[in-house]
């Protein structure tokens, strides 16, 4: 029985087509190569892409039952005051997995591993009293959510897991692509090495030698209207916190919070707005969670804050052993 | 997994080894194509390989039985069975939030105060290409147009192939399938063609799409109803009109090099759109394997142009409505299917009317008419594009002139430019194209042009990436 009734093939154009495909691969490859040296002899090192993906593969780790593994949570203070390796390091070894996420409140992210069988380790949270808010259980939700569908989603992760290998690797991608166009385009030269960039285990390294750090400070300043004054739902919301916190300490694991180093109008403002007396002091009693605030380590109380929020790659390899050597003895405040 | 993932060229890598490595028989090929494209397919989501399955098993049983059976009232049944199966499970993933929406703003209408719960449906990749795919095969088996798959492993090649499973081009059964008689293997040429059509694609849709042409669109069509100026307007949907081409066209053509690397034809989808004289040329030229579906299977059983003007009108308002509907549940999509219908509509009275003359056919005419009708192509976009009628109204009203005054500019000059020299450079180069193919112009560039030209393509693919996105008709 014939199949069908017609046939149809593609023309192929007239001339060799495999031989010029093979020399322009053998051009591209040396043209990359060329741009890889020119870009790092430029200041530009290898930055992985951030993307829920890569939350995904690292959340996914810490769901492995063991007391020693540390998730690290918040938002960009964390993220780029934790190295990972330097905290392994402290703790002999543990498998310390580094979840934070630039500019949203690690609520959801809390209250997810606090509902995880799986996870029994140490919860290091950056906490900040401003996001305690009901509308702070969103922010990180659609990480949370993607990662409940992590198995319905395998071709993206394969892919995130691959992209981050070549990304960690070549400096071409952040010297080149849109962004060295646009510099081009609007401000006449090419484009500089970004102060941060992120490694494959989701730390962010700053060098605030590559950035304007006037322009970064004129601009954290201008963020600071984005911070309000305490929600008459507070206490409601901690208390929420609170049942996360038991959760987790049930199954054997810890909860530490952390008040990250600020410093200039943002330690202004923490101090005006949230009286140390009123807020930090009652969350260690509300939730039961060990408190480590940074003004009362002799390391962390001394490092520089660049932009007033967050810590230099340096100032972030001193206070990341501070909180190793923190996590490894007693706890000081409960 | 898409095309312009790394993830992807390792998964290509495997897939050509086994088709080309020596000793496998050509039905071991096939069940080790069909295992790949199962795994391309499940990349998204595994759950709904179910589905793709159990449309393939269906429709392949139930042609078999249409090519047995006789009696009318049969094979109606047994058609009526294959719509059905194939359409519940669109009708449910696409459109079931629509439905239930929609149902209840009419219900509100009469003063009811009900609020249905929306499911939380993800919709199937591609689940509008592959159903419209092995609807053509029963309906061909129906029509007795074509006869069923030699093997049930030919069918399920033909179903799941992956290059074109997710986004077309929507293949035809009668096109296919004799390709899965004998071993497909491509020569040396026509593999180098294949890879060269990849690059392009890639590049289209990497590059031109994501990286140039989408930060603009994405600027203006995020703005909020009433903040979008006249050339923001314009330059956003322009780019728009650039992006949505060069996303599709470009899977289009990735899906064609891939096809031809493993010496598979899939049909063209795009021949240069942009420089269409008309709306009748326009869909002969845009999403042509959606368009001649539509064409065979829809518009002609309505009654085509068989009876009379006003019926041949209704039909192409109902084919065009139901094509927007096909893209996507909302009434934006209905629209932007209805002004196609009704542009097609005025180009066929006013060639009834317009006596034909020299004028017509001079170059400057021809030019200013397919300026016209990009412009006007361009007015759909919006409802494309936008997400709802009052952004759509807004970008149009500021689009004619009657922008805001508080709207601020949203793109700096930078940023217009980069939106448009990409597009003035695709719509020049689909007017210089309009009358010849992308295979007559490769065949006459000379081979160090070829190299040099490939090269670009890949170190543009390399350096200039845009954020990493799904490509628009996946959606679909």
């Amino acid at each position: 029985m014939p199949s069908s009734t017609s046939s149809f093939e593609r023309e192929v154009p007239e001339g060799a087509w495999g031989g010029p495909l093979l020399i322009a691969l053998l051009v591209t490859i040396l043209t990359t190569v060329g741009v890889e040296f020119w870009a790092r002899a430029r200041g530009f090192v290898p930055t992985v892409v951030d993307d829920t993906n890569l939350w995904v593969l690292h959340r996914q780790r810490v769901s492995d039952g063991r007391t020693s593994t540390v998730a690290v949570i918040g938002a960009s203070r964390s993220q780029l005051g934790i190295m990972p390796s330097v905290l392994r390091e402290s703790l002999h070894g543990a498998k310390v997995v580094q979840l934070s996420i630039d500019g949203t409140a690690p609520l959801a992210t809390l209250e997810d591993l606090s509902n995880d069988a799986d996870f029994r380790g140490t919860v290091v949270m950056e906490f900040n009293e401003w996001t305690i808010r009901s509308s702070a259980w969103a922010q990180q939700q659609p990480w949370v959510k993607a990662y409940h569908r992590r198995w319905r989603s395998l071709g993206a992760l394969a892919n995130r897991r691959l992209a981050s290998e070549v990304q960690s690797r070549l400096a071409i991608f952040p010297a080149t692509g849109p962004g060295l166009l646009r510099a081009i385009l609007e401000e006449r030269h090419l484009s500089r090495p970004p102060y941060v960039t992120l490694k494959r285990d989701r730390w962010r390294s700053a060098n605030y030698g590559k950035s304007n750090l006037a322009k970064l400070k004129r601009w954290r300043r201008k963020g600071l209207a984005d911070y309000s004054p305490p929600n008459p739902d507070w206490r409601q919301q901690l208390e929420r916190v609170a049942q996360a916190v038991q959760r987790i300490e049930s199954r054997g694991g810890r909860v530490v919070f952390l008040r990250m180093p600020l410093s200039g109008p943002y330690l202004k403002f923490a101090e005006r707005l949230y009286p140390r007396k009123r807020f930090w002091n009652k969350i260690a009693r509300t939730t039961g969670a060990e408190t480590y605030h940074f003004q009362d380590y002799p390391v962390a109380s001394t490092l520089a804050v660049p932009d007033f929020s967050h810590l230099s790659a340096a100032g972030a390899v001193r206070y990341t052993e501070e909180l190793g050597r923190l996590l490894k003895s007693r706890p000081k405040q409960r | 997994m898409q095309f312009n993932q790394l993830v992807f060229l390792l998964f290509f890598g495997c897939v050509l080894f086994f088709h080309y490595v020596p000793r496998i028989s050509w039905t071991w090929r096939k069940v080790a194509l069909v295992a790949f494209s199962c795994a391309f397919y499940g990349a998204w989501d595994p759950l709904f390989l179910l589905l793709l399955w159990s449309s393939t098993i269906i429709d392949w049983h139930v042609a078999k039985r249409l090519y047995r059976t006789e009696g009318l009232w049969a094979r109606r049944g047994l058609l009526g069975i294959s719509l059905f199966t194939n359409l519940l499970p669109l009708a449910y993933f696409k459109y079931g939030g629509f439905i239930l929406k929609n149902a209840a703003g009419v219900s509100h209408l009469f003063g009811s105060h009900w609020q249905p719960g929306m499911p939380d449906v993800i919709l199937p990749a591609g689940i509008s290409f592959y159903t419209f795919q092995t609807l053509s095969y029963t309906f061909d088996v129906y029509r007795k147009k074509g006869a069923p798959a030699r093997s049930a492993l030919d069918y399920a090649v033909f179903v799941t192939f992956f290059p074109q499973l997710v986004a077309g081009p929507i293949v035809r059964a009668t096109d296919f399938l004799p390709q899965c008689d004998t071993r497909r293997q491509a020569s040396w040429a026509s593999f180098g063609w294949g890879a060269t059509l990849f690059i392009l694609g890639v590049f289209e849709k990497s590059v031109m799409a994501d990286g140039l042409l989408a930060p603009a669109v994405d600027a203006v069509y995020r703005a909020g109803a009433g903040e979008v100026s006249t050339p923001d307007a314009w330059v956003g949907t322009l780019a728009f009109a650039g992006q949505i081409f060069c996303d599709f066209a470009g899977y289009s053509t990735s899906a064609i090099g891939a096809a031809l690397c493993l010496g598979f034809s899939l049909p063209s989808n795009f021949r240069f759109p942009y420089a269409s004289l008309g709306f009748s040329d326009f869909w002969k030229r845009w999403h042509i394997s959606l368009s001649t579906w539509l064409r065979d299977y829809l518009y002609v059983s309505l009654g085509g142009n068989r009876a009379g003007a006003v019926r041949t009108y209704v039909n192409l308002m109902t084919t065009m409505l139901l094509g927007g509907l096909w893209h996507g549940a909302s009434w934006n999509f209905v629209v932007w299917g209805g002004l196609h219908g009704t542009y097609l509509i005025a180009e066929r009275w006013l060639r009834k009317v317009v006596p034909a003359a020299r004028i017509w056919k001079l170059p400057i005419t021809e030019f200013l008419l397919t300026m016209l009708t990009l412009v006007l192509v361009c007015f759909t976009w919006v409802f494309f594009r936008a997400t709802t009628f009052h952004q759509a109204f807004s970008i149009i009203s500021a689009m004619l002139g009657h922008a805001p005054a508080k709207a601020s500019a949203l793109l700096t000059g930078p940023g217009r430019v980069v939106a448009l020299v990409p597009f003035a450079g695709l719509v020049s180069a689909h007017w210089l194209m309009r009358k010849s193919s992308l295979e007559s112009v490769a065949a006459r560039t000379p081979a160090a042009l070829r190299v040099g030209i490939l090269a670009l393509l890949l170190i543009l693919i390399i350096c200039m990436p845009g954020e990493d996105r799904a490509f628009i008709y996946f959606q679909f």
